[in-house]
């Protein structure tokens, strides 16, 4: 009982966190994929209208404290969610969630190199790479925010 | 010394020996949730084992070797290098990943 209210405090933060994390990058690859220029006033060119640089920092950190929190919820899924999805026979659900403990591994690594392009070479310079390497941090997070929400409505690690 | 220079190939070497350490199934450590222990080989009779945190370690030691390796390069030629071509090795792992993925036995 007191290990699932842990658990469920770790699954809202880790969710919260997440949805953060979503929020900012999100904001960053749009704005750098599809940069406002001149025109209305509109909400969609504001969205746009940001100094991409300035989210970089945050968005490392949410990343780590994300999978911080992932990393923790992670036995929990192996002893009481996967086994329920083999019995359900939609074992497939766990490919789901392999291809996210992937992109977290995969995006954790990329976080130093996401970081130097934005910090340390002139926004000028490596643009594809630098705009390719944030396109997949933010298809990452998407893709495991959906993912783990999906397996969490399926059912949950907590109470 | 510019130690940033370091961290294109410490990223690149961590995603890649990552994700070859899990095709391999070989893990540097594992961890058994049903008897919530930590060991460095197959533990008879369980199971259950998260690979995961293994992979990454493996991807952090290759990542820590290969960078000390690339350190002792000089600076004058190291730093002829561009960088334009990174994203290639992080998308060609993301599709390692999902061909991983959609072969194993998720789908069976």
């Amino acid at each position: 009982m007191h290990y699932n209210l842990i658990n469920s405090v770790v699954l809202i933060a880790h969710m919260l966190v997440a949805i953060t994390l979503l929020g900012a990058v999100t904001h960053q690859t749009v704005s750098l994929w599809w940069p406002a220029k001149g025109g209305d006033a509109s909400v969609a060119r504001s969205y746009r209208a940001v100094r991409t640089n300035l989210y970089t920092n945050v968005i490392v950190v949410l990343f780590i404290v994300t999978v911080v929190f992932g990393s923790f919820l992670y036995p929990q899924y192996r002893i009481s969610i996967l086994p329920y999805l083999t019995q359900l026979h939609i074992r497939y659900f766990g490919g789901f969630f392999e291809l996210k403990e992937h992109f977290a591994a995969i995006g954790l690594g990329l976080l130093p190199l996401y970081w130097f392009l934005w910090k340390t070479v002139p926004l000028t310079e490596n643009v594809r790479a630098r705009a390719v390497i944030t396109a997949l941090i933010a298809i990452f997070v998407w893709y495991n925010l959906l993912v783990g929400h999906m397996l969490n409505n399926l059912k949950g690690v907590g109470l | 010394m510019n130690l940033t220079r370091l961290i294109p190939v410490f990223s690149l070497t961590f995603i890649a020996a990552y994700q070859v350490d899990d095709f391999l199934n070989a893990p540097l450590i594992r961890y058994y949730p049903d008897a919530a222990r930590w060991s460095f080989g197959q533990i008879k009779g369980l199971h259950n084992t998260i690979g995961w945190f293994g992979w990454m370690l493996a991807g952090l030691l290759a990542a820590i070797v290969v960078t000390a390796i690339f350190a002792l390069i000089p600076q004058r030629i190291t730093e002829r290098i561009r960088w334009n071509w990174v994203w290639i090795v992080p998308v060609m792992t993301v599709l390692f990943a999902l061909y991983i993925v959609v072969v194993g036995w998720w789908i069976t």
